[in-house]
């Protein structure tokens, strides 16, 4: 009934020497480990850069669809924050406003970036179920359209600097070069964030909003609005081994033309080697396990 | 040269409700003692010790009554689930056209969409637009493929979906119920193309309740029974067996 002549042609392509019973044994190569298959993943996952950075473009697209200013709304809405929070701290602290608003511009800023991939990197997986559970397709894949799709957001957000840079007659130095390694180191903990969270929270839906609560009390904890001299000398500590505050000063630092000082790169390596030893372990043992948690 | 090889296969699908997915109660499982009976999690046999060797020239047709695990199988073969029992070894490029709407965006136009599809399937930007002229000449969908999806009705959507599905040629097709396209006009258009599209296959496996469109399409067959294969053989056997067992 279905176009017959070419089911005939089908059925010509039966092969009957071929059988499909199979002995036990029949696969002559050992099993990859778990921790191969994780890496093929990956391998695999950064080979479809097209697919997901089509995917990270279109999600920027969505959320800002039919509006006149689209995705300029995303610096639009920071600027406005920026500019309102300001011109309140500034006046709650008493410092004036040329000294403050660059360093609360860029902070929060940076801050974006770090708060955006520990929260999306919690729902890396549930926001692509559809995906996952219908074609085969490498998880890491979803790692990258995440980091894309943050990348993009925090490009946005950056064209800012410049501009309050400008305003306020501030020079950029050969320290601001620094800024590039540090992007690229905070985003590379995103990678790993997103190995742990990911399936973490795809198993566990409760975690998600506890991530996000998580995020919010950081930010207060953290030296976005306020600056570590505020602190007085006896609670640097609180500061100095505040994982948030380590990223927050490597990425802010360099664009308000300072260089950051050892401790902070020192910090935030170990972090790095310790978030990937400990990630690549957990995204091993569980990636199998993802596309049956949805 | 494509195949498919699955040897011991068992798999179970934990369902989680609600206390299987809460944190707390996992925390204190361990603490307290048996929270719930079952921990929230049930753990449901879909597919039990499957054998199968698929090889170049192979349409499987796939047999069975409703949760008998053919859906799960077709997962397992196209690599969506890797099973925690057995092993599966799959080569060749995979396509399992079990969604042809699959991540669609509707504010997107119908352009883009057929782009996004086509990079889907694994082609470069430069491919996916040289496919164009052809899926606008094969949809009739003309001046609404300038227009965001949203726009369309079912019937365009569908034609889009299926059009953009079948772009690329696959190695391996899986398919859950031959994909058809909307309305009466265009179901002879759509039969041409996929009786080129799985022709064209080194290897399909089909899960069907339409017999006949099993014996249409395909040359093998398995019939599956609570997760476990209940025959196997050339399709007319099988068919035969199944239809037996049934009435």
């Amino acid at each position: 009934m279905l176009a017959p002549d070419l089911a005939e042609e089908n059925r010509a392509l039966k092969n009957s020497s071929n059988t499909l019973a199979v002995e036990a044994g029949g696969i002559d190569e050992p099993p990859p480990s778990r921790l191969a298959a994780a890496l093929t993943d990956f391998i695999d996952g950064a080979s479809r850069w097209r697919i997901w950075s089509v995917l990270a473009w279109f999600d920027i697209r969505a959320r800002y669809r039919r509006s006149r200013l689209g995705q300029f709304w995303i610096t639009m809405s920071m600027a406005v924050t920026i500019a309102a929070l300001a011109l309140v701290y500034s006046a709650i602290f008493k410092i004036e406003l040329a000294i403050y608003l660059p360093i609360v511009a860029v902070s929060f800023i940076a801050w974006g970036l770090i708060a955006s991939l520990l929260n999306e990197g919690a729902t890396v997986f549930i926001e692509s179920e559809g995906y996952l559970r219908s074609a085969p397709l490498p998880k890491s894949m979803f790692i990258f359209r995440m980091l894309i799709r943050n990348t993009m957001v925090f490009a946005h957000n950056l064209v800012l600097v410049p501009i309050v840079m400008a305003l306020f007659g501030i020079t950029p130095t050969w320290a601001t070069l620094l800024f590039i390694p540090a992007f690229l180191l905070t985003l590379a903990n995103g990678v790993w964030i997103a190995m742990i969270l990911g399936p973490l929270c795809t198993r566990f839906r409760d975690l998600p909003p506890i991530v996000a609560s998580v995020v919010q009390i950081a930010f207060f904890a953290s030296p976005v609005m306020w600056f570590r001299s505020q602190l007085g000398d006896h609670n640097q500590v609180w500061v100095m081994w505040n994982p948030f505050a380590v990223f927050l000063e490597l990425l802010r630092e360099p664009l308000l033309g300072r260089v950051p000082g050892a401790h902070w790169w020192l910090l935030a390596l170990a972090i790095t080697a310790v978030g990937f030893a400990v990630g690549i372990a957990f995204f091993a043992r569980f990636r199998a396990r993802i596309t049956y948690y949805l | 040269m494509a195949s498919i090889d699955v040897e011991a296969v068992s798999l179970a699908y934990p369902i989680y409700d609600a206390n299987g997915r809460s944190l707390k109660n996992a925390l204190l499982r361990g603490v307290g003692g048996k929270m719930t009976e079952n921990h929230g999690r049930v753990d449901v046999q879909a597919l039990n010790d499957i054998n199968l060797r698929l090889r170049d020239g192979d349409r499987l047709g796939l047999v069975g009554h409703n949760g008998a695990g053919k859906t799960t199988l077709l997962k397992v073969l196209a690599g969506v689930y890797e099973p925690p029992v057995g092993r599966v070894r799959i080569r060749g490029t995979v396509s399992s056209l079990t969604d042809v709407t699959m991540g669609m965006d509707i504010d997107a136009t119908g352009y883009e969409n057929i782009l996004m599809r086509c990079v889907f399937l694994g082609m470069t930007y430069d491919e996916a637009k040289s496919k164009i002229p052809e899926i606008e000449e094969f949809t009739e969908l003309g001046p609404y493929l300038s227009l965001p999806i949203r726009t369309y009705s079912t019937g365009m959507l569908v034609r889009l979906g299926f059009a953009a599905s079948t772009a690329s040629r696959p190695q391996i097709l899986i398919m859950d119920e031959m994909i058809g396209a909307g309305d009466m006009a265009f179901a002879q258009k759509a039969q041409a193309r996929i009786g080129e599209y799985v022709a064209d296959a080194h290897i399909m496996v089909l899960a069907s309740h339409n017999n006949q469109i099993l014996r249409d399409f395909c040359n093998k067959a398995i019939m599956l029974d609570k997760g476990r294969i209940a025959a196997m053989g050339d399709v007319a056997s099988v068919l035969e067996a199944y239809e037996q067992a049934r009435s």
